[in-house]
Formats: structure tokens, C-alpha cells, sequence
């Protein structure tokens, strides 16, 4: 761990979870450039280092901070952690990895309990595969999850406007295909549905 | 890649884009109108071709674009586009790099401002494609000058001053920086005005054109002693001219130095030769290249937190080595030891930056003591707690004396 557990951290430290072609990684860098907009200083974002293959389990990090961010590391210790495709929960094993504190954002039609997810102290929970077929969202029959997820993530975190994500989204994709990614982070803002500890 | 916003710089309106380090690099190749680019795709530098094959296909980079079987006619395509008066550019990294190994020598013997960006990987065997520096350690004593990056914007900006340097030194010059961490991290990055760039950096001016119409031998048969050519010329033998490279290397510390200091007047980004972080009033120093005298900073200041003072030193310029520049930093810290942090090792022996930085303290009869670490090598995460981890080691050596001192190399989180 970078830091030792209770002290404060000096950035907030996002890992996304996903699947090769899930659109991970741009998740992330769309974030990232959210974040320029709105003049974070510190903004890093990396894919988990090596050779990617579609359909095989990827990570990618996330940091943010309001002063420059010097540490290019792993992220091990994330405030935020967000599961693009529930299938992998068994193997991340988040309840034993991480901190209880974290806010956690997952993928699903089930409840933090049926996802055995329950002790988190904030999750969000959203059928995003779902909204992203439904909206067009698909290359070769696969979904395409990058930008609805991003609807949960700011409605869930406080770091980013949703002005500023479309902006990305906009810039990223432009015409027809902006305005389905949009359509789609839109309706996950809306629908997600938030669990926090009692 | 395409946020566009103000940024903080106060004498230009720069904008601030998200991009990885390679596409910093790209960028950066662009902006000094590079002629001809000619590389060898290879993990994980293909993304700077791929962006700049992009720029030349669009028409927005007027340069011709090599497309090679190889690092070694990547290279050899390189020289011959230099000696004929282009600006050019390579990248390449690892087992690509080793491939350009003997013409990397005859592009420094030739006296050529070619700049290549490495994002440094580790070389095999066993095969592994992510980062350590042994590839550009293993090319130190080609001739090439090198210089090291801790972030995506000294990629850029170290780039737009590489070619300024080798086009004054008349040196082929290596612009490092570390594969995946920074070649495919993103962060924000000020891109420098275009006119601005050509007022830092004026077209290239070649001292000798390989032209038909006026033919000319370079590089022919050079014997031991100096002799006639066939115009009654005596020239020089092979070792003067290779004094003559070494001279113009030693003397190129103070042209970087210029580089650097220009580099602030006009864009307001300053840089030296070495770049220093809390070292002032330092018992111990880390030294290193690359991302990890980034990294470090965060370690420092959580170990000063706890009393203890440690400060950074990053050697941006690795080669030609700035011993007695880097000897007076040391010796005004007033530190009692070094610990040296890298990527490479010098097989048989230490890790390359400490043997190095030990020469010139002898030389300078700075009496410090200097531990060598191995950190990182092919991928293995580095993190600020890894650091700590070595510093610790070192500080516990700053009340010994004289033989005491010694420490033999350490490889942190190796799990043999």
C-alpha cells in the first residue's frame, strides 16, 4: 500500500474493472479529461501495464488531485473502485482487497448482498449493459459500456460536473454516435440506484 | 486528446491537453518540423509513429514517412536523410535498440543531430515488454548524448530542446523516458506555441551536405595516423576525430544548460542540467533518472514529515556525464550520503548512475558515502513505500565512518 491505512491521502485514487473492449480505459481517460475541463491540476490515468487482449480481465487507474500529481504507481489503495462487467466480482474479491470506505460502482441488476458487496460504505449499482444495447452501444453484438458508466461515476463521487462529461464525450465522439453515448450516461445518471451504510 | 483550456503559464497562452508520453513526444516532433521520421514499430513506442504517421498522412506535418524493415535501417535511413540536410527523428526502445547498436555508432562518429525518443523498456532474455533502463544504459557509451524525463510535458519540452542541443553540439542526442509509466500514462501537458517553437529552435543548418553536385567522400577508411588526401590535405586520423567527438561532449554541459535556460525565457518552463527537490539542508540524497526522482519527491516528503532530511536529485543529463556540476551539488547539500535508484544494472557490478556519480565525487573529493539500489527492472511497480524502504537503509549508514560506510547494492522487492 502506498499510504498507511487512516492517514489522509493526498489524491483520490480510482481502479476500473472491466473486460477487454468493455471500454475500461477510456472510462478513465474520459474522466481524465473531464477533469482537465474543470482544472483539476493533478490528473493521471493509466491502463494496468502489459498486453491487453478483448475479453480478458483489464484495469485501469485513475488519480486526481488538485496539485500535480508526481507518482505514476499502481493504484492499490483506490477510494473508488468501478466494475464494468460483474462476472469478474468473484475473481476481484473486492471485500477482502480493499477498504470498507471505498465507494463502489458495479455493473448489475442485483443488490449489494446477491453481489455479496454489503459492508461497502457507499455503492452504486446500475444496469448498464442494458441502457448501452439499448441506445446502440454495441461493436460486433459486444456492449460497449465506457461512457453510461460515467453517469453512475458522477453521480456517485462529487469529483466531476456532468457538463464537463459531456463535453468529453463530445469531443471523443462527435455527431450521431456523441449524441447515443450521451443519451446513455444520461439515463445511468438517472437510474443508478445508491446503497449507502447505515 | 482534444480538451482545450488556458493554461497557467505566465508568459504565453499555452493550451492544456490530456496525452500520454509518447503522444508528447509526437507532438513535439511536429512542432520542430522534423523532415523525415523513419522507425521500427515496437512495444511500447509504436504509439509515437502511429501519431506521427497520422500527422504526415493528414498533411499537417509536412515530413516524409520512412516505413522500414527494421530498427537498423530505421537508423541507417535516419543518417542518410541527416546527411543530406534533413531534420529527422527515431524512436525505438529494448531488444529494437540493441538492433541499432553499431549504426547508433556511426551516427555519432559522423557528427549528426539526429534525436531519438525512447520509452524505456526492458531487453531481453527472458522476453518482457514493459520498463526498466537497461536499453538506453546498454547504449551509453555510443556517443549519443542522453537526457531523462520524470513527466509527459519534459518529454515534450525536452524533445523541442534536443534538437536546439544536437544541432549546436553536433551530436545525435536520446530523449528517455519510461515505457508505460510515462509512454501510456496520461496527464495534462502545455503545448508550446508553434512560433514560439521557431524562435527557440531555427532551421537546421548541416556543417557537411552529401550532394551530388558536389561530390564528396564521408566517412572513408580513417587509419591510425593522420595522412594526405587525394586534394594534398592532411586529415585527421581515427583518433582525433573521436577526440574531437569526446571534446564537443564535454563541452555540450554548458549548451544544455543554455538550452534549458532559453527554454524558460520563451515558454517559462526553466530547466538545468539536474533538477533538485528539497535537498537544501539534506543528510541524505536520492539520486536517479527517470520517473523515480518523481515518485521520490512523494516519499521525501512523507520521511521529512517524520524529521528526517532527504532531499531529490534527478540527473537530466546523463551523457555526456556532469561530474563536476553534479559533485558541487552534492558537496553544497552538505549531505553525508547518497543513495543512488535506477533501473539498470551494470551486470557484474552496480547499477551504472552510482558507479558514475562515485567517479565524479572522488574526483571532486566530495567525501560522501553512495549506496546502490536496483529497483523495477521489466515492470515490477515501484511505489513510494518501495523507496522509502531503501532510503531507510541508507539513513541508518549516516553516523558511520569511514569503512563503515560501505554497503554493497541492494535490489529492492526482489523476491529471490
Amino acid at each position: 500500500m502506498a499510504d498507511e491505512p487512516g492517514k489522509a491521502k493526498k489524491y483520490t485514487e480510482v481502479i476500473w474493472y472491466g473486460r477487454g473492449g468493455q471500454g475500461a480505459i477510456t472510462a478513465s481517460q474520459l474522466v481524465a479529461e473531464a477533469a482537465c475541463i474543470e482544472g483539476y491540476k493533478g490528473i493521471t490515468t493509466a491502463p494496468s501495464f502489459g498486453a491487453e487482449r478483448r475479453g480478458a480481465p483489464v484495469a485501469a487507474f485513475l488519480r486526481l488531485s488538485r496539485e500535480p500529481i508526481r507518482i505514476f504507481s499502481q493504484v492499490t489503495d483506490p477510494n473508488i473502485i468501478v466494475v464494468l462487467d460483474p462476472t469478474l466480482l468473484p475473481i476481484l474479491d473486492l471485500r477482502t482487497r480493499f477498504d470498507k470506505n471505498c465507494t463502489v460502482i458495479v455493473n448489475s441488476t442485483r443488490d449489494p448482498v446477491e453481489l455479496h458487496l454489503d459492508g461497502f460504505r457507499k455503492m452504486g449499482i446500475a444496469d448498464i449493459t442494458s441502457v448501452a444495447v439499448e441506445n446502440g452501444l454495441t461493436i460486433a453484438g459486444v456492449a460497449i459500456l465506457n461512457t453510461p458508466i460515467l453517469g453512475a461515476f458522477v453521480r456517485l463521487t462529487d469529483l466531476i460536473g456532468m457538463p464537463s462529461i459531456e463535453t468529453a464525450i463530445k469531443n471523443k465522439f462527435g455527431g450521431g454516435k456523441a449524441e447515443r453515448n450521451l443519451a446513455a450516461a444520461r439515463i445511468i445518471y438517472d437510474s443508478t440506484r445508491i446503497y449507502e451504510r447505515g | 486528446m482534444s480538451i482545450e483550456k488556458k493554461g497557467d503559464c505566465m508568459t504565453c497562452a499555452e493550451k492544456v491537453l490530456i496525452m500520454t508520453g509518447n503522444h508528447a513526444a509526437a507532438y513535439a516532433v511536429k512542432l520542430c518540423d522534423v523532415q523525415v521520421i523513419s522507425a521500427y514499430p515496437i512495444t511500447p513506442q509504436s504509439p509515437v509513429v502511429e501519431k506521427l504517421m497520422e500527422f504526415v498522412e493528414s498533411g499537417e506535418m509536412k515530413a516524409e514517412y520512412v516505413a522500414v524493415e527494421s530498427e537498423h535501417s530505421a537508423i541507417t535511413v535516419c543518417i542518410s536523410a541527416s546527411v543530406v540536410g534533413a531534420r529527422v527523428f527515431t524512436a525505438s526502445c529494448a531488444n529494437g535498440l540493441a538492433l541499432m547498436h553499431e549504426m547508433l555508432h556511426w551516427a555519432a562518429g559522423t557528427r549528426l543531430p539526429i534525436v531519438m525518443a525512447i520509452p524505456n523498456r526492458a531487453v531481453a532474455a527472458p522476453w518482457n515488454i514493459l520498463n526498466d533502463q537497461q536499453d538506453s544504459i546498454s547504449q551509453r557509451d555510443t556517443g549519443w548524448m542522453q537526457i531523462y524525463c520524470r513527466n509527459n510535458q519534459e518529454i515534450l519540452d525536452t524533445v523541442i530542446q534536443a534538437y536546439r542541443i544536437a544541432e549546436t553540439v553536433m551530436a545525435p542526442v536520446m530523449v528517455c523516458y519510461d515505457g508505460y509509466v510515462l509512454s501510456h500514462t496520461l496527464m495534462p501537458v502545455n503545448m508550446p506555441d508553434e512560433k514560439l517553437v521557431r524562435e527557440y529552435l531555427p532551421p537546421y543548418r548541416p556543417h557537411t551536405v552529401l550532394d551530388p553536385k558536389s561530390p564528396r567522400n564521408i566517412n572513408p577508411v580513417t587509419l591510425a595516423d593522420p595522412r594526405m588526401n587525394a586534394e594534398g590535405v592532411l586529415c585527421h586520423g581515427y583518433m582525433e576525430l573521436r577526440s574531437l567527438l569526446q571534446k564537443s561532449l564535454l563541452g555540450s554541459v554548458s549548451v544544455v544548460a543554455e538550452a534549458g535556460r532559453e527554454f524558460g525565457r520563451i515558454f517559462g518552463r526553466e530547466y538545468g542540467i539536474y533538477d533538485s527537490y528539497r535537498t537544501e539542508d539534506a543528510d541524505l540524497l536520492m539520486v536517479s533518472i527517470g520517473s523515480l526522482a518523481s515518485e521520490a519527491m512523494d516519499t521525501v516528503d512523507n520521511m521529512r514529515a517524520a524529521g528526517m532530511k532527504i532531499g531529490v536529485m534527478h540527473l537530466r543529463l546523463y551523457r555526456p556525464f556532469p561530474a563536476e556540476v553534479i559533485a558541487k551539488a552534492v558537496r553544497e547539500t552538505g549531505c553525508r550520503g547518497v543513495a543512488v535508484l535506477e533501473k539498470n544494472v551494470s551486470y557484474g557490478y552496480e547499477g551504472a548512475v552510482c558507479s558514475d556519480l562515485k567517479a565524479a565525487l572522488f574526483d571532486h573529493g566530495v567525501d560522501v558515502f553512495a549506496h546502490s539500489y536496483i529497483l523495477g527492472l521489466g515492470g515490477r511497480n515501484v511505489s513510494v513505500s518501495d523507496i522509502e524502504e531503501a532510503l531507510n537503509r541508507s539513513y541508518g549508514y549516516l553516523e558511520k565512518k569511514g569503512p563503515d560506510r560501505i554497503k554493497g547494492q541492494e535490489w529492492i522487492n526482489c523476491r529471490v
